[in-house]
């Protein structure tokens, strides 16, 4: 297990919070479009045990809607996206238990 | 439709249990798509396959009805050369007149075009997606009549495809939750 990703917001009253997201498995999917990225999401996570999280990077806009949807219909969790770099989005998707 | 309510409780729920019951109920229930795919041209091909492809990562049950010039699609000898139409297309890559897109090599420039546009996104060909929708379960079907009109053997088809006619795809259809034609 290692730790993917920190990153930083500023909360209320001007305090800096930081939460980190450990990811156990990254997806990198940029640079392809629909309905690629949705495709390895779900190879990805099959291979996975629930409760673990997979990191799902893609570049394809679409990807916005696109990953959330999968998630919902499979009953995985979305806990959280990342615009980590400009036009890059960070998925941080919770395996459901099956 | 599974219930953790037994029947004699039923009538004393609030309206908002039931409700919620009922949509918990909805969820679980796995989702059906039905598909007809009825041109057989490599920028028709896609939409039925991606909508496939991906309603079986999203654990949703796919079929693909392949009828009339689909059936091209999953024929072996055809589905490695279909071909975008340079005539009457106003929405090719660049506009060609019809008298020009009539030219011999006009067909072969457009689908080239096509291929490398696609290849240049890193877009699965038509025979990739067609090996992830066989490998995801989706069900591959091949239209009789069109089989029979266009003197196609079921040998001519890609392994495992199954047979069958309008009635068998539209009971497949009528239990289903979403329907598409291309």
């Amino acid at each position: 297990m290692e730790i993917i990703s920190f990153d930083s917001v500023v909360g209320r009253g001007g305090v800096l919070l930081a939460s980190a997201i450990v990811a156990h498995r990254t997806l990198d999917v940029k640079g392809t479009l629909c309905p690629v990225p949705v495709i390895q999401a779900k190879l990805a996570i099959d291979a996975m045990d629930s409760g673990q999280i997979l990191q799902v990077l893609a570049t394809d806009p679409g990807s916005q809607k696109d990953i959330p949807a999968w998630a919902k219909r499979t009953g995985h969790q979305l806990l959280h996206t990342v615009t980590s770099e400009p036009g890059v989005f960070a998925f941080y998707v919770k395996k459901g238990g099956s | 439709m599974e219930t953790t309510v037994s029947p004699p409780d039923m009538a004393s729920i609030d309206e908002e249990t039931f409700e919620k019951l009922h949509r918990a109920a909805h969820q679980r229930e796995k989702k059906r798509l039905a598909i007809i795919a009825s041109k057989g041209t490599l920028d028709m091909a896609y939409p039925p396959l991606i909508l496939a492809t991906t309603a079986a990562a999203m654990d949703m049950e796919v079929t693909i009805f392949f009828t009339f010039y689909g059936l091209d699609i999953i024929n072996k000898k055809k589905l490695a050369s279909l071909q975008v139409p340079s005539l009457a297309n106003p929405a090719m890559p660049i506009p060609v007149p019809n008298i020009l897109g009539a030219l011999p090599g006009m067909t072969a420039m457009a689908t080239a075009m096509l291929k490398g546009m696609m290849a240049k996104q890193n877009m699965p060909t038509i025979a990739q997606l067609l090996d992830i929708a066989r490998q995801s379960g989706v069900r591959l079907v091949a239209c009789t009549t069109t089989m029979g009109v266009m003197g196609v053997r079921e040998e001519d088809l890609l392994p495992g495809v199954e047979l069958e006619g309008a009635a068998a795809f539209l009971d497949y259809a009528a239990d289903g939750h979403v329907s598409v034609f291309v």
